[in-house]
């Protein structure tokens, strides 16, 4: 009995021998194997995944027709311009704003500008700050191209206007219209573009240097504005850059002018949210309400000292004294614009633009600008 | 002690900081207004700051000037030294004694 228990026990011992010398012998040899076969295993599983996906992902935007392989085709309407038609223009750039925002990495857009009839500098500058200005151009590696209107007048207007100085164009560069300051753009405040710009105005006019000085002043202000009261966060879409462009037409000279900043009741809304702390839907207002207490000097937009913040309502006073007219401002979802002879009137789109457009003209017969501008005090 | 700012600075003033572009308010401040107020103020004497003959000014190079002058040497009436000619546009004057007192109640 004793025996047969010892043996047991012995057989027990010499098969758990050989069970451990086994295991070692595959744990050294096949262990290894079995390991890297796992490993590859893995990778194969999460490559074919991943592939599956993007197939997926590539036959869903194939099959809706609306966009194909990785660019988006911006088709602009036959009127493209904020002046004349703004609801149209702003939804055609809010689209592709919009699209940028989703960051598809190397995604092209296309603008196709060939059907466009009516085509106003202030749709040109926005394509151009769209190209320039984006933050995520150069994170997600966004590729913009473009064709130009069939329509010549269209056609001649793009070309004069400066535009191929911001792109790689096929287009010869067209020489500068006596008539036209080309768009100019700057991210800080420039006195020479505004002093060459006065000088401009004074020829044409046949004027001194003190027929231009309210004129200096609001563009001086108008580059202020832009690089002191647009709140630089990091959400933002755009950096802030102002563009300027300026024609010599018939009765009046006239000028645009494009801040790529946060625009106006954004500012404003932070404003009331920082420092009053109270949400601001509950004083919500409309877009252009905001706009009319700007140019009335009711908010200042950035800084808490009364000492800043004059531009804007400084150029609406000088817009009421008639010393500018057909003064138009457009930012975010509101418009406000002052005609000759007319209240102020103001508006509220479905669409918004980004940052804030403004226009005037200056009547080449205006002999003097009015003492005494109140300055927006 | 006479500044004209248009002969002695330039014709094209820009904006308020240096930080903002060329032929800033402070940088007209530290280079030419502050040296000529505090030799005015040692001798005694009236500054006057002619304003005319220049494309114009923005609000902000005027009140970083003025007002910095405040801010910096915490003086009150430095209208008393300082004589401003504004022939071009006589409004400046005013809204340069705003500007002022404005930066005296800071």
């Amino acid at each position: 009995m004793k025996k047969q228990i010892g043996n047991i026990i012995n057989n027990m011992l010499y098969l758990i021998c050989i069970g451990v010398e086994r295991m070692k012998k595959i744990s050294y040899h096949q262990k290894v194997m079995m390991d890297k076969k796992s490993k590859k295993y893995l990778y194969q599983r999460t490559k074919n995944n991943k592939k599956n996906k993007l197939k997926c992902i590539k036959n869903e935007y194939i099959s809706t027709g609306i966009i194909k392989s990785n660019t988006y085709i911006a088709n602009a309407p036959t009127i493209l311009s904020f002046f004349h038609n703004p609801e149209e223009t702003m939804e055609f750039f809010e689209d592709i704003i919009n699209d940028t925002k989703k960051h598809r990495f190397g995604r092209k857009y296309f603008f196709n500008l060939s059907q466009v009839e009516t085509l106003t500098i202030d749709a040109v500058m926005y394509i151009i700050a769209i190209l320039k200005n984006l933050k995520t151009t150069n994170i997600y590696n966004f590729r913009f191209e473009g064709n130009v209107p069939q329509n010549e007048l269209s056609k001649k207007l793009l070309d004069e206007s400066g535009f191929h100085k911001f792109v790689n164009s096929n287009s010869r560069n067209v020489k500068p219209n006596t008539n036209k300051i080309q768009i100019v753009t700057g991210k800080l405040l420039d006195p020479n573009t505004a002093s060459e710009i006065c000088d401009f105005v004074n020829e044409i006019c046949e004027k001194d240097i003190k027929f231009t000085k309210a004129l200096y002043e609001i563009l001086i202000e108008l580059m202020d504005n832009t690089t002191q009261h647009a709140y630089v966060e990091k959400e933002d879409l755009t950096v802030s850059q102002w563009y300027l462009f300026v024609e010599n037409k018939d009765n009046s000279i006239q000028f645009i002018f494009l801040d790529t900043g946060k625009g106006i009741p954004a500012t404003i809304n932070k404003k009331i949210i920082v420092e009053s702390k109270i949400v601001s839907t509950i004083f919500k207002k409309n877009d252009s309400e905001f706009i009319l207490s700007t140019l009335n000097g009711e908010f200042r937009s950035k800084t808490k000292q009364s000492n800043r913040g004059k531009g804007l309502p400084w150029i609406y006073n000088h817009a009421n004294n008639k010393n500018i007219s057909n003064f138009i401002i457009f930012s975010r979802n509101g418009c406000c614009s002052v005609q000759e002879n007319n209240p102020v009137k103001c508006m509220d789109y479905k669409n918004q633009i980004f940052g804030t457009l403004l226009a005037w003209e200056l009547n080449k017969n205006n002999n003097t600008f009015k003492e005494d501008t109140d300055y927006g005090n | 002690m006479e500044i004209n700012i248009a002969k002695d600075y330039t014709r094209a003033p820009g904006g308020r900081f240096i930080k903002d572009g060329p032929n800033s308010g402070e940088d007209f401040r530290n280079k030419i207004l502050m040296p000529k107020y505090l030799e005015a103020k040692d001798k005694k004497e009236k500054l006057i700051v002619n304003l005319d003959g220049g494309y114009g000014y923005a609000t902000s190079f005027i009140e970083e000037s003025f007002g910095g002058i405040v801010r910096i040497t915490k003086d009150k009436n430095i209208l008393d030294i300082i004589e401003i000619i504004s022939n071009d546009s006589p409004a400046w004057k005013q809204i340069i004694a705003q500007y002022v007192r404005d930066a005296e109640k800071q």
